[in-house]
Order: C-alpha cells, then sequence, then structure tokens
C-alpha cells in the first residue's frame, strides 16, 4: 500500500509519485508541494518511482508567507 | 464593555475608558481604518504631534477562535506617508484582550527626551514607566532584562536600536508565546519609528488576576460556530505546507516558477534555491535541535512557526520564513541559509523590516556597492546599522533611500515600500496587489497564487486581486490569514459569529462589507495624504524587462488599475 494524505493506494512495481497522485483523486496545482516520507519533491521530480509503503503527502500552500 | 486606553506622551498620562460603542464591533484593520481617518489629518508629519499610534485586539479577540489573537498596529506610515496597519502574532494581543482592552491610542510626543514603557500590571493598573535605563537596549536584550524583572508571564512589544533612532524601516517586536522571543513583528511601514518617535519603547503586558470576561450576545451559539471553524482549520492545516514545514516551503514552488525574486528581481531562475528550501531547512531543524509546528499564539491550530539553530546546536531565530529567506537568499545571491537566520536575528534584534531591510541590501549589490552573493560584506553593512552609523542610517531609511542615493534605476518599490518575495511579472495578480493596496507594496494584502487563480487567465486577475483584497480586509480584522484560506468554505459563518458577538444581523453581507468599507476609507486616507493613480504602480522595470524564466512582464495597464475599487 501507499498512503497519500493517510488514503491507502494499492502499490503497483514502477508506480510513480504523479500516478499514486492521480490514483488518490487529489488536486494539485501550481503551488502543491509532495512530501513522500517527510522529503519534499518538486513538480518536476513527480515521476520518481515509489516503493510499497511509503507515505505521500500532497501540500498545498494556500496564502502567502 | 471593551476598554480602552488613551497614552497622551506629552502629559505623561494614562486615561481608561470604555471603548465608543462605533468601535466595539471593530478590530484589527477595519478599527485602524476608521479610527486613523477620524482622528489623524492625513497631511500630518508622520513623526509628529498630530499622528496617532494604535494598537489594537481584533473583531474576536478573547475568544477561543483559532488565531484571532492578532495585534495590529496603525498610525500614518513614515515609510509611505499614507495608512498603515501591520499585523503581527504573538503573546500580546491575547493579553490585552485579558485585560479587556481594545484599543490603546499613543497621542502627541514628549516634550522631554526621556523614554517610557507602558506597563500593565497583573491588578489592572497601567503606567508609564520612565525607561531610560533600556535607551538603545535592542529586542532580545531588551525581553531578557523584562524577564528577569518581573518573570515571564507577560508579553513585550518593543522597538530596539531602530525605532528610537527613527529608521523608516523599523518595526515592532512582539513577543512570541512560550518561547518568549521578540521575534513577531509588525513590521512593515516603519511603525517602529512612529513608536520613537513617541518616546515609548515597549508595552510590557503583565497577565492579569482577573480575566476579562468576553461579553457574548449568545455564548452558546458562539462556541457552536467557532467549534465548526476551529475544526475546518485544524483539518485543512493537515495538509498545508506551513503547518508540516514552514512559510519556507513556499521556495519550492516559487523557486521552480520565477516568482521566486532573484537578484534584484532581475527575473533570472535561482539554480541553488534548493540550498535555501524546505528539506535543507528541515533537516537543519532535525540534526541541530530546532523545531517547527509551533505556535506564536495561544490557540493556534496552524503552527507555522520554528525555532532554528546553528550548527552547535545554539539559537539563533524563530519565526524564520519565506519572505526573509527569498529575499535576503536568491534576491540578495545568497544560498547560506545559517547566514540568512543570522540576518532574520539581527533585523528582530536591532527592529527592522526584514522586506525592507534585504531590498536595501540588494540596491547595495546591484550598484555596486558590494558585491551578489558578498554575505559577510552585507553583514557589515546591517552592522552599520545597528551601529547607527551614515551608511547605517540610509539603509535604515529602507530600499527606496538607499536605492536613489546610489544611482539604482531598479527600485523595487510601490508608495516607497519595498516589494515582497514575489516577482509580479509572474503573478501579475499580486502585481495589481502591490500596486493598488493602500498599504503599498504587499503580499498578505492579496497574493493571488493558487488553485483558484492558476486558470483565470490574464484578464482576471484584477478582478482576483480586488476579491482578495477586500476578503484580507476583513481577514486582517479577524484572524491570521493563515487560518482564514482554510476557513473558506465556512465564511458565511463569520456573519453568524458576529451576530452571536455583537448582536445584530447575521449574513455574510454584513462581513464584506466591512471589507469594502476598510479599504475604501484607507484609499481615502491616501488621497486625502496627496496620493493619486500615479502612485497605484508598479516601478517601470517590470513593464519593459521581461523574466528571464517565463518571457512575461507586467503588462496589466492603467485603466485596468483606475476602475479596480469602483464598487
Amino acid at each position: 500500500m501507499i498512503y497519500v494524505n493517510k488514503k491507502a493506494i494499492i502499490y503497483n512495481e514502477g508506480m510513480t509519485v504523479a500516478d499514486a497522485i492521480s490514483k488518490s483523486e487529489i488536486n494539485t496545482d501550481s503551488m502543491t508541494i509532495v512530501m513522500v516520507d517527510g522529503k519534499v519533491m518538486s513538480v518536476n521530480e513527480l515521476d520518481s518511482e515509489l516503493v510499497d509503503e511509503v507515505k505521500v503527502k500532497v501540500l498545498t500552500v494556500l496564502s502567502g508567507g | 464593555m471593551w476598554s480602552k486606553l488613551t497614552i497622551d506622551m506629552e502629559s505623561l498620562t494614562v486615561t481608561k475608558e470604555s471603548l465608543e460603542e462605533e468601535y466595539q464591533v471593530l478590530g484589527g484593520r477595519g478599527l485602524i481604518a476608521q479610527y486613523l481617518m477620524k482622528n489623524v489629518p492625513p497631511q500630518c508629519d508622520p513623526l509628529g504631534n498630530e499622528n496617532h499610534l494604535i494598537f489594537c485586539t481584533s473583531v474576536f479577540a478573547g475568544t477561543k477562535l483559532t488565531t484571532t489573537h492578532r495585534l495590529s498596529v496603525g498610525g500614518k506610515s513614515p515609510l509611505t506617508g499614507g495608512i498603515k496597519e501591520s499585523n503581527s502574532g504573538g503573546y500580546a494581543a491575547a493579553l490585552l484582550a485579558e485585560h479587556g482592552i481594545k484599543l490603546i491610542v499613543v497621542k502627541n510626543v514628549p516634550n522631554n527626551d526621556k523614554i517610557y514603557n507602558l506597563h500593565l500590571s497583573p491588578d489592572g493598573s497601567v503606567s508609564l514607566e520612565e525607561a531610560d535605563e533600556y535607551r538603545g537596549v535592542n529586542n532580545y536584550q531588551f525581553t531578557e532584562m523584562i524577564y528577569e524583572r518581573l518573570g515571564n508571564k507577560l508579553a513585550t512589544v518593543s522597538i530596539g536600536s531602530a525605532g528610537e533612532r527613527l529608521y523608516k524601516s523599523a518595526s515592532i517586536q512582539v513577543s512570541e508565546y512560550r518561547s518568549g522571543h521578540p521575534s513577531r513583528a509588525a513590521a512593515r511601514g516603519g511603525l517602529g519609528a512612529l513608536m520613537g518617535s513617541k518616546g515609548l519603547k515597549a508595552l510590557i503586558i503583565e497577565k492579569p488576576k482577573e480575566k476579562f470576561q468576553v461579553p457574548y450576545k449568545n455564548e452558546e451559539k458562539f462556541k457552536e460556530i467557532v467549534m465548526k471553524l476551529n475544526k475546518m482549520v485544524a483539518a485543512g492545516a493537515q495538509n498545508d505546507p506551513f503547518h508540516n514545514i514552514g512559510t519556507v516551503a513556499t521556495i519550492e514552488v516559487t523557486g521552480a516558477n520565477g516568482v521566486l525574486p532573484v537578484d534584484n528581481f532581475s527575473g533570472k531562475l535561482f539554480p541553488d534555491y534548493k540550498e535555501v528550501g524546505a528539506n535543507k531547512f528541515m533537516t537543519n531543524l532535525a540534526t541541530r535541535g530546532g523545531k517547527n509546528k509551533l505556535p506564536c499564539q495561544p490557540g493556534c491550530v496552524m503552527q507555522c512557526s520554528n525555532s532554528y539553530n546553528d550548527k552547535d546546536g545554539n539559537y539563533i531565530t524563530s519565526g524564520f520564513e519565506y519572505e526573509t529567506i527569498a529575499l535576503f537568499g536568491p534576491n540578495c545571491h545568497i544560498s547560506d541559509l545559517d547566514v540568512i537566520a543570522k540576518m532574520d536575528r539581527m533585523c528582530d534584534d536591532m527592529g527592522v523590516d526584514t522586506i525592507e531591510t534585504a531590498n536595501a541590501i540588494a540596491m547595495c549589490m546591484e550598484t555596486g556597492k558590494i558585491n551578489w552573493g558578498d554575505a559577510e560584506a552585507a553583514l557589515e553593512l546591517m552592522k552599520e546599522m545597528v551601529d547607527g552609523s551614515e551608511f547605517g542610517n540610509l539603509l535604515g531609511n529602507g530600499c527606496e533611500a538607499v536605492g536613489k542615493s546610489l544611482g539604482s534605476k531598479r527600485i523595487p518599490v510601490v508608495k516607497h515600500q519595498a516589494i515582497a518575495g514575489y516577482d509580479p511579472r509572474n503573478t501579475k495578480g499580486t502585481g495589481i496587489t502591490y500596486a493598488t493596496s493602500p498599504m503599498g507594496a504587499d503580499h498578505t494584502a492579496g497574493l493571488t497564487m493558487g488553485r483558484a487563480f492558476d486558470d483565470c487567465g490574464r484578464a482576471a486577475q484584477s478582478y482576483s486581486s480586488n476579491k482578495l483584497q477586500v476578503a484580507l480586509c476583513f481577514a486582517d480584522s479577524m484572524m491570521c490569514l493563515f487560518a482564514f484560506s482554510h476557513m473558506v468554505p465556512g465564511l458565511p459563518m463569520l456573519g453568524e459569529l458576529m451576530a452571536a458577538m455583537y448582536g445584530g444581523a447575521s449574513d455574510f453581507s454584513r462581513v464584506t462589507t466591512m471589507g469594502v468599507k476598510t479599504i475604501l476609507t484607507e484609499r481615502a486616507f491616501n488621497k486625502m495624504a496627496g496620493m493619486t493613480s500615479a502612485d497605484d504602480k508598479l516601478p517601470e522595470f517590470f513593464y519593459k524587462e521581461r523574466s528571464v524564466a517565463t518571457g512575461s512582464r507586467f503588462d496589466i495597464d492603467e485603466h485596468e488599475l483606475e476602475v479596480l475599487f469602483e464598487f
């Protein structure tokens, strides 16, 4: 299983971060930040392959800091 | 009834009385706009006798609505020459509410050269105390001296040497909840100089023995709504990068999409942006005993604050935020997070706005006074600000003063106030906000980035900026904008919340009307102060120079901006 914002997604070999997010049906946009097991990934790194049991967090910046 | 304190610095008297009925239902930015319009001549000298320095709590101060304990500070800005409201987290607003005080007005200037602290004691008494022993003492040492004298059940709201020297970039620093560090700031617009001009070194607010009982019209209903709204924010925070990481997370998106300013808004990308990004920040926290997910005020569920240590595990700074990192970092071609943390600490300690100061340092680099990326030279210049040298004084007066003095043709200011950490060519709605906000170039007045704005196209950017500027007027009157952004689905409940607290109408238009009235009052104040539509414009180079990252330039024409606030 892959966990995207705590939602369980069935893991397939070769599954990328983008695949997992797509299966979770969580919307992303230009202000989305993705964390995989606590490490931040850029939008252009979302084709990285995942291993089973990782936790993915899809975070969206809603306002400026 | 909420109370008001009036501090007359000429007669050195303190008056406590019931707050006027018209201000009882207001708070924060909304209250400041109405108060200043009625009581301060817009054309007055910002550092003179006629200007007032205002401190106030929010519409829902004293309640359990999350993040409602913002401290708003207002007056005619020494930097912009227009109206100014700058708000801060920290512990002060919560303690003011416990004293039952919604508004503090500081008027006149002393006719001696002494400085004073305003002291709210646990028994509710209020006094002005001579504070000459604290003259020239910067904020960190000041708070330590106060904690040593009175214990730590208190909050401080203080100026450092920058405010005493009347630097136009001077901030007012507020002590953080729990840590007590003076790392929260009402930073923008030089309100620290206004406080310095009043001879006021600090507010010292001790926790009262008896807590003020907030008057509700319908307490049960109020608590029911607050529970729903707080749950909404807490749920949203779980997937908010500011909670999970901190505002530094924004570097990860702006660094990739060309919004992050680089080398004085050159429009270039910064290849090393990840050196000052989220992973570096989180690694440094984890390996050095730092922390994130800290609240800056009681009852905050966003918890976006942090405490940042050096390589040896010693505290450097807290409330280490995106703006500071973006503008001292890539915009000065500096990629060392530890150096930027030291700069943040220096700014908090002497009491200056990091946005204004970082842009002033970038001016020094742009004009060749120091080299791009020379962090040591930048720190030396900042030390001159602390020491009060001639050039230090110039730096203290902000980006425009430095840029003009050194002959720059690319000075990133609007209404004399430095632009925040978002390149307006690649977030045009934010550029419209910079240009038209009565506050000057201020990202917190309406940052149009993200899902709601991505697909609405160029033509709708003015509309987006307008709606957001109005919304943030009422957000700045009620709570932290980070929590507000998670409350969007529940916004209609804010009308019901006002009715449950104060009575009257419960529809949401009551709230939006407050926002519209606030921004129109602010614009009217600025007009009476002498500002015109020519002041609602970005610096010329954003219209002429294309962003290297995207090829975009700021192409929103003047006519679109002129009709922005015709409601």
